[in-house]
């Protein structure tokens, strides 16, 4: 690649800061011989502390870009860095929140057991485990649901169990793959509102996977939107709407709703 | 109710038997009469005997399955998780596994004598491959998620059997057990009658050379019972402890 190739890339990097994570040419294709890859040249770079929102129709690989970037999945070419190392593997410091909430849980352990699985690699005592994560359920509002077992709780509430164990393995990095898409309207709203303080709270990096565009604005400090076969980046809107951010007023914001017409216009041109 | 109506049958049974027996309508060389067997079983039970061959059919059964479990699991965890593993090492178990068990009894008496160790290498022969064969499903059958939940959290290998694989087979590995469970007692009778003077079969079968034909219904009904308690007691374990491993973990 020259420099010229790079030279985007590099004035994105001095404009957002530090980046926390820099994806430079990534490519995936299952098969190498396939004529369309599922995503192509992708170049991206988060800012540490940023929220950056992905949005894009169905099969756009939106879920196997955060796979990459988890480290479940090798890209076919380019590379993916974060906090300057070269991801290779999954790892602690990047936390994946699943869509599906059921699978992800362990059936057979509690809440709370679910919770201190987060820190059972750790080398502290049984106890503390305990304290930690009864400490982190507390804060998410499932105090009450420790002791019970997944498969009693709401969708809501499981999903907020996964996203306490995501928080209790105290990542930089918080990975969510279209964590809400099954969950309803009013639930959905509430837990927005959560990760967004959450977010901020820990001031951690959020890359955050969705096919709603108006969640996506909603949430993020920047949109980034794909295209669909090949999977590319389409366009990279910085979202200027004041945080905290409420479920009816920044939905109301002029802004709020020229961002949505960028965007949905950008979503629907056909390919 | 449902347990009266279930004892109709058996009752109907036995009370025909005594009835043809004592009207000398059936020969009472080979069919005795319930009456007698019971009276048998009372005074087997009464002297210990009953008591020490079950102890010692028991203690070979229980080992034998534990050498099966631990040996099925081990496999199955390995075969299952290592597709590569199974595809080299699978066929050639697979040719092992339609021998009869009790093929190997001269086999297994060349290897380790008369003895229980030659009873518990049988058993184990015969209960490995039910075990084996669900875990190697099991494993196969856990979802990928969980593994990226592991992946995700750094779990190291022994931490990953320990706290995702086993935890999530076991509900489907302890079917298997249960199977090997009947068959253990079948395989540990079997053998107890053809070589190894010991336990529940051996009994059956001097008696029978003693022509005492009614301990060998009476031995014939202890093992009846000695073999519905082993299942009822694996179905406890089922509901008791297992439940929450049975919940959609796949």
């Amino acid at each position: 690649m020259t420099d010229q190739q790079n030279a985007p890339l590099q004035a994105l990097e001095r404009a957002t800061g530090r980046p926390a994570l820099v994806l430079r040419h990534v490519s995936l294709a299952y098969d190498a011989s396939a004529a369309i890859p599922i995503l192509k040249d992708i170049n991206l770079s988060v800012a540490a502390g940023e929220f950056l929102s992905i949005v894009g129709p169905s099969g756009c690989g939106k879920t196997s870009l955060l796979r990459m970037i988890a480290g479940h999945v090798a890209p076919s070419a380019g590379d993916i860095e974060f906090e300057g190392r070269k991801v290779i593997k999954p790892a602690r410091n990047r936390a994946i929140v699943f869509q599906d909430y059921n699978r992800a849980l362990l059936p057979w352990r509690t809440v709370s057991g679910n919770v201190e699985l987060a820190f059972e690699g750790l080398a502290i005592t049984k106890a503390d485990r305990r304290e930690k994560a009864h400490a982190l359920l507390a804060t998410m509002g499932l105090a009450h649901a420790a002791q019970q077992y997944p498969g009693a709780l709401s969708g809501g509430m499981q999903q907020r169990v996964q996203i306490a164990r995501c928080l209790a393995q105290e990542p930089k990095m918080l990975l969510m793959d279209e964590p809400f898409g099954a969950l309803d309207a009013m639930t959905r709203q509430g837990l927005q509102d959560e990760v967004s303080r959450l977010a901020s709270e820990k001031k951690l990096t959020v890359i955050f996977i969705t096919h709603d565009l108006e969640e996506a604005i909603y949430l993020g400090d920047r949109v980034a939107s794909m295209t669909a076969r090949p999977g590319e980046i389409a366009d990279l809107v910085n979202i200027d709407l004041a945080r905290p951010r409420n479920q009816l007023g920044t939905r109301e914001d002029p802004r709020f709703l020229a961002y949505r017409h960028r965007l949905f216009n950008q979503l629907e041109r056909p390919v | 109710m449902i347990f009266v109506r279930a004892l109709a049958v058996p009752i109907a049974f036995f009370t025909l038997w005594e009835i043809s027996g004592r009207l000398g309508l059936i020969p009472q060389e080979a069919l005795s009469r319930p009456s007698l067997f019971l009276y048998a079983l009372y005074y087997a039970l009464a002297d210990g005997s009953a008591f020490t061959a079950a102890a010692q059919t028991l203690l070979t059964t229980f080992s034998g399955l534990a050498v099966a479990t631990v040996a099925g699991i081990f496999l199955g965890v390995l075969l299952g998780s290592r597709p590569i593993l199974q595809r080299v090492v699978g066929p050639s178990l697979e040719t092992l596994r339609p021998i009869p068990s009790v093929a190997l009894i001269p086999l297994a008496l060349l290897l380790f004598g008369f003895g229980i160790r030659l009873e518990i290498a049988v058993i184990a022969f015969a209960c490995v491959w039910p075990v084996m064969i669900v875990t190697i499903d099991a494993v196969k059958g856990i979802h990928p998620r969980f593994f990226q939940v592991a992946d995700g959290l750094e779990l190291s290998h022994a931490q990953r059997l320990r706290k995702i694989i086993l935890p999530a087979a076991i509900g489907q590995i302890w079917v298997g057990v249960r199977v090997a469970t009947g068959i253990a007692l079948i395989v540990a009778v079997t053998v107890e009658i053809v070589v190894n003077p010991n336990g529940l079969g051996y009994a059956m079968i001097y008696a029978q050379q003693m022509f005492q034909v009614d301990l060998v219904y009476a031995y014939l009904i202890w093992t009846c019972l000695i073999g519905w308690a082993l299942n009822w007691l694996t179905g406890q374990v089922d509901r008791r402890w297992l439940a929450k491993y049975q919940m959609s973990s796949t």
